[in-house]
């Protein structure tokens, strides 16, 4: 249906009792693990609203940070009244695991709460600004006869206002959303108004224009609520009484969708995107069964509708997998026969190449899944499962709650627009590293079946040939940097989370060492693959001397190769030139970052006392840089002074 | 073909809406039950009462009545009558 989540399973009959029962668990962590899978459903308004104050109940004792979410703080910053949509956007967090906090002003007041350094909003710190602006608070100027240049100047004069506040509100290190407008389609003149630059729609249109080229220029994050409206379809998107009643600037029935691709953003922001998609191939690839339809009466190609439906869906693969998806088959199949296709179908678009692991067998698909996860070295919940089998996502969904399970629809012409709605995929930023991934993902298979066969681990990585590369955080490398720091959760030693913004302020910073360290191979280019950050610690009295590493994390594609090692001899280097006299690391627990608890003791540091280390598990260690030497490795590094400003 | 609809029908079927929209599973509706007698009835639920009622009785209500409805016999006179209409 329009405008709803179709890509979420309806809630069963007896989700109401489902949530009566969890919510009356006091134990906040537990109740909230035991309400998320409540949140996964296709839910109308009042089981939203219903499920909504069931999880907020007891968030304030926690002050919001519960084991196993991400927290954010978001201000929506409108022109009209979006107070009606903090249930909706709070809860479609929670259904990506983000206890978010909502921050909305009074509507209208957005430029005196920038400016104003004693508002509401600047006492909420805000991780997330976004700007929401309807039609009417930037409307159409001059007349119906001006001129192309004179509207230009006018648009201009108004990004100009807008740019203004993005950069009182980045300055903050708070990161940018802003929503264009949604361009009404009521007619003046009728099929000329879109090229008549008198006219709103004409006025619209090139301010939606500008607003996007300036957003891109400026590192602020669009919000394309124009093309959400289209897709619903603006009629059904507007609901005219209750913007003349209440000044809500779209129909409630949206606000779930809304509140969706709002979130989608923020997790984005947060860098918690779906990295693999996993693909059913009987029915979901091609039309019927290979194994007892045959090459010749699978439907696939031109000529029927179904055939060309999946055609039009494996051309879309093929976008997702050049954008960095990693696609992988998990197909209940004898292997020869599951490969028939891609070898000698002449109308498939996919090859068995784009497909970084292909499992087909016939044992049962929650572990082949957990194969294919460990594989890839991904976590589960990395991952989206599509399977036009209704069984199979259901024990998928049974065994990974953290993996995405789209309901795809009966009829494969919609398999696109599944996938696509349900935004699994989102990024806020591009990059060549992306489009690098899955050839990165099969190198690294590559490696490790290599390694399998060569005895000797220290000649397999001489044979691997590895330079490194360290340089200061940069602008060019900048959203590749925010995305590491965010998405890394095995190989990261404090899970410290930085925006965008964030890590621009911090290589503007004198005071800190930035380290992004790249890695290429004899099998390729592995790209930007770790981080470090180190900050003079502030704790004690003679603080100066010791450099706090505040980060410290790495691609887990790139475990067991000493570039562990070669980090900590440059960082150790570049640290001592810098006058410290001693490196301090800490290590805070996660639920999954148990792999580096030993990383400082393997790497040499002394654990300070127990008694001076805090709770929850944390541990402080100390490596004094006078009598550190260096540790041999098979890694040529290379070390880049300048950072490359953009 | 118009379509009608009981008193007691639009009752037993904007009952259950009220329960989950208000957390409150034991409220008895009446005529004369305003907002004033319903917590969380507040103007922002009035929207959601609204628009779940649109949804529910397949409806739409116009601006001056989003604005008019103030308690539940009002709501229950304007179902029947939109629904007699549509």
């Amino acid at each position: 249906m329009m405008g709803s989540l179709d890509w979420l399973p309806k809630p069963p009959e007896n989700w109401q009792e489902q949530l009566d029962a969890s919510g009356r668990v006091s134990e906040p962590a537990t109740r909230l693990e035991r309400l998320w899978p409540l949140s996964r459903y296709r839910l109308d308004v009042p089981q939203t609203l219903s499920l909504h104050r069931n999880f907020r109940a007891g968030l304030e004792q926690t002050g919001h940070a519960i084991g196993g979410f991400t927290t954010l703080r978001a201000a929506i910053l409108a022109s009209s009244t979006v107070e009606h949509l903090i249930p909706f956007i709070e809860l479609a967090a929670f259904r990506r695991r983000i206890i978010l906090e909502v921050y909305t002003g009074v509507y209208g007041q957005y430029r005196q709460e920038i400016i104003n350094p004693g508002s509401e909003l600047h006492r909420f710190r805000p991780d997330v600004v976004t700007f929401a602006l309807d039609a009417a608070a930037v409307p159409p100027q001059g007349n119906l006869l001006v001129s192309p240049e004179e509207l230009n100047e006018m648009i201009q004069a108004q990004i100009g206002e807008l740019s203004v506040l993005w950069e009182a509100v980045s300055r903050k290190g708070w990161t940018v959303i802003q929503q264009n407008i949604v361009v009404p389609t009521r007619a003046v003149l009728g099929h000329l108004d879109a090229g008549v630059p008198g006219t709103p729609r004409y006025w619209y249109n090139a301010l939606n224009d500008a607003l996007a080229a300036a957003a891109k220029n400026h590192g602020t994050l669009l919000f394309d609520v124009d093309g959400l409206a289209s897709q619903v379809g603006k009629d059904q998107w507007l609901n005219e009484p209750l913007w003349h009643h209440a000044k809500q600037s779209f129909s409630p029935d949206c606000a779930p969708l809304y509140a969706d691709h709002l979130t989608r953003l923020l997790a984005g922001v947060r860098g918690l995107s779906k990295k693999c998609l996993v693909l059913d191939l009987d029915n979901t690839l091609w039309g019927g069964v290979i194994g007892d339809d045959g090459l010749e009466n699978i439907e696939i190609g031109q000529g029927t509708g179904v055939g060309e439906a999946y055609v039009a869906f494996q051309s879309y693969l093929r976008l997702l997998k050049a954008r960095g998806v990693v696609l992988a088959v998990c197909s209940k199949n004898e292997e020869h026969n599951a490969r028939l296709p891609f070898e000698k179908h002449p109308d498939m678009v996919l090859r068995l190449d784009d497909f970084v692991v292909f499992v087909a067998n016939w044992q049962d698909k929650i572990s082949n899944l957990k194969k294919i996860a460990e594989e890839l070295r991904l976590g589960l919940d990395s991952f989206v499962f599509f399977d036009d089998h209704p069984v199979e996502r259901h024990l998928i969904r049974q065994a990974y709650p953290m993996v995405e399970v789209p309901e795809v629809p009966e009829d494969p012409a919609l398999y696109v627009a599944c996938l696509s709605d349900a935004g699994y995929f989102e990024t806020v930023s591009f990059t060549h590293d992306d489009t690098q991934r899955s050839a990165q993902y099969a190198a690294n298979r590559k490696r490790r079946v290599s390694s399998g066969v060569t005895p000797d681990p220290q000649s397999f990585l001489k044979d691997l040939n590895m330079k490194m590369t360290v340089s200061p955080f940069d602008g060019v490398s900048r959203s590749r940097t925010a995305q590491l720091i965010n998405k890394s959760n095995q190989f990261n030693l404090t899970t410290r989370r930085y925006t965008e913004k964030q890590v621009e302020l911090m290589q503007r910073d004198p005071q800190m060492l930035t380290f992004q360290i790249r890695l290429e191979d004899a099998y390729g280019d592995n790209g930007l693959i770790s981080v470090v950050i180190l900050r003079p610690f502030t704790g004690s009295a003679d603080s100066r001397r010791i450099g706090l590493i505040d980060t410290w994390l790495m691609s887990c594609r790139v475990l067991g190769r000493q570039v562990e090692q070669e980090v900590l001899n440059v960082v150790a280097e570049q640290a001592r030139r810098r006058g410290f006299e001693s490196l301090r690391g800490e290590y805070i627990p996660t639920e999954k970052n148990g792999l580096v608890r030993d990383h400082y003791a393997n790497l040499g540091f002394i654990q300070e006392s127990a008694d001076s280390s805090p709770q929850n598990g944390k541990t402080i260690w100390q490596l004094p840089l006078a009598d550190f030497k260096p540790f041999p490795t098979m890694i040529q590094s290379r070390i880049l002074e300048e950072a490359q400003n953009a | 073909m118009p379509r009608t609809i009981e008193r007691d029908e639009v009752y037993r079927q904007l009952t259950p809406i009220f329960h989950a929209l208000f957390g409150n599973p034991s409220l008895q509706l009446s005529d004369a039950m305003t907002a004033k007698d319903v917590a969380r009835w507040d103007s922002l639920n009035h929207i959601n009462l609204i628009i779940t009622v649109e949804k529910k009785f397949g409806i739409r209500f116009t601006t001056a009545e989003v604005t008019r409805l103030q308690n539940v016999g009002q709501f229950v006179d304007a179902v029947i009558q939109k629904v007699g209409s549509s």
